[in-house]
C-alpha cells in the first residue's frame, strides 16, 4: 500500500513539472517598434497570449542571418504541417538604421516568406539596443568595407539565436538560430501549447 | 550543367591557347604539354546562391574538388552581380558569429574544399539587381594554376543537404 502511494506521488510530481525549465519574464518593459508594413508594434505585449519564436538578424548579413531566417521558415512549415496553430514569428533587426520597413519588405519578398503570422521589426536604435540587452543579444560592428563609390559597408559579429517566448511573455528556451534543430523546437512549442 | 560549363571554360582556354602558337627562333612550332592538365582535375561542383533583393548582400556556395596530383589556390572571386565580390568565411568568436575576408584558399591535391552556409563562401556585397529564386547567376573564380573558372550558380533556398547542420567549421 505504501509503495502505491509513493508511485502515485511520483506520478503527480512528474505531472506538475514545468515542460520547459527556463522561465524569464520579459513583459516588464515595452518596446515600441515598427513592422514591415510601417505599423506600430509594441514588443512583447502585442504578442501576449500567443507562443512566439523570435529571431534577431540584419538584412545585410549574407550567411548566418539568412540561415536563421531559413530556420524560421522551416519552423513555420513544420508547425503548419503538424496543424499547430497560434504560433507567431518575430524577426527583429539589430541594424535598424539600414533595415527600414521597406528594406525588410524586400528581404521578405525575395525569399518568398509567408509573413501572415511573421512580423519583421525595426525601430529607433536606442530601443532595439535596449531590447537586445533585455534578450541577451549582442551585435558588434565589424568587418568594414568601402565600395569604389566610397559607400561604407559594415557587418556585425553577433549572437546567433532563436528564442521561444510563451503566451505569458516568458523566455522559455533559446536555440542556435542558424543550426536550429527544427524537430526539437517543434516539440518545445507542442509542450507549451499543451501546457 | 556544371560539367558542361567547365568543359566550355576549358574549351575557351584551349581556343585562346591555339590562337597564340609559339615558335622557335627558327620559326619552327613548339609543341607544349597543355597547361590545362591541372585545370581538368579541378572541379567546381554543386554551386548555388542565396536570393537577394537589390542593394542587399548574398552568398554563393559550392565544392572545390581537386582530383589531380597538384595543389591549387583560390585567389579571388569576381562577378557583375554586386558592387563587391569577395572570398569570405564565417567564424565563431565565443557565442558570437562573425565574417572575415580570406586572402587565399589552398586546395591540396586530392582534397575537396567545401564552401557552405556557416563556413567559407563567396560574398556578394551590394547586389546591383534582385537575385531571384529560380535564376542562374554567374561568378568567376580565379585560381593560381587553373586560372579563371566561370561558375553558373542556380539561385535557391538552401536544402537540408546544403545546410550541413552537423558539419559546421568556423
Amino acid at each position: 500500500m505504501q509503495r502505491l502511494w509513493i508511485i502515485l506521488l511520483a506520478a503527480a510530481l512528474v505531472g506538475c513539472e514545468d515542460p520547459l525549465p527556463q522561465k524569464e519574464f520579459i513583459g516588464d518593459e515595452k518596446f515600441e517598434l515598427i513592422d514591415q508594413n510601417g505599423d506600430a508594434v509594441v514588443f512583447p505585449n502585442d504578442f501576449e497570449g500567443e507562443i512566439t519564436l523570435v529571431g534577431f538578424v540584419f538584412t545585410n548579413c549574407p550567411d548566418i542571418c539568412p540561415m536563421t531566417t531559413h530556420s524560421m521558415q522551416m519552423l513555420q512549415e513544420a508547425l503548419a504541417k503538424e496543424d499547430i496553430e497560434g504560433v507567431r514569428f518575430a524577426t527583429i533587426t539589430f541594424d535598424p538604421e539600414r533595415d527600414t520597413p521597406e528594406v525588410l519588405r524586400e528581404y521578405i519578398r525575395v525569399r518568398g516568406i509567408d509573413d501572415e503570422n511573421w512580423a519583421f521589426l525595426s525601430g529607433a536604435a536606442p530601443t532595439t539596443e535596449k531590447l537586445m540587452d533585455k534578450m541577451s543579444i549582442v551585435a558588434v560592428s565589424s568587418d568594414t568595407t568601402v565600395t569604389e563609390e566610397g559607400d561604407l559597408i559594415y557587418f556585425f559579429t553577433h549572437t546567433d539565436r532563436i528564442t521561444l517566448v510563451d503566451p505569458e511573455m516568458n523566455i522559455r528556451n533559446e536555440y542556435i538560430g542558424s543550426r536550429a534543430d527544427i524537430r526539437l523546437i517543434v516539440e518545445d512549442v507542442k509542450k507549451l501549447a499543451d501546457d | 550543367m556544371k560539367h558542361a560549363i567547365w568543359t566550355l571554360a576549358l574549351a575557351a582556354a584551349v581556343v585562346v591557347g591555339c590562337g597564340d602558337d609559339k615558335k622557335t627562333d627558327d620559326g619552327d612550332p613548339i609543341t607544349e604539354t597543355p597547361s590545362a592538365t591541372t585545370a581538368t582535375t579541378l572541379e567546381v561542383q554543386a554551386p548555388w546562391m542565396r536570393p537577394s533583393a537589390k542593394n542587399q548582400n548574398t552568398a554563393c556556395y559550392f565544392l572545390l574538388v581537386n582530383g589531380g596530383d597538384e595543389a591549387d589556390t583560390l585567389l579571388a572571386a569576381a562577378s557583375e552581380l554586386a558592387k563587391i565580390t569577395e572570398v569570405h568565411e564565417t567564424y565563431m568568436d565565443g557565442d558570437l558569429m562573425g565574417m572575415r575576408e580570406v586572402e587565399a584558399i589552398p586546395i591540396l591535391a586530392g582534397e575537396t574544399v567545401e564552401f557552405k552556409p556557416g563556413g567559407k563562401h563567396i560574398m556578394l556585397i551590394g547586389t546591383l539587381d534582385d537575385i531571384e529564386i529560380g535564376a542562374t547567376e554567374t561568378i568567376v573564380l580565379t585560381f593560381a594554376r587553373a586560372g579563371e573558372v566561370v561558375v553558373e550558380a542556380p539561385v535557391k533556398k538552401p536544402e537540408k543537404t546544403d545546410v550541413h547542420m552537423q558539419h559546421m567549421d568556423h
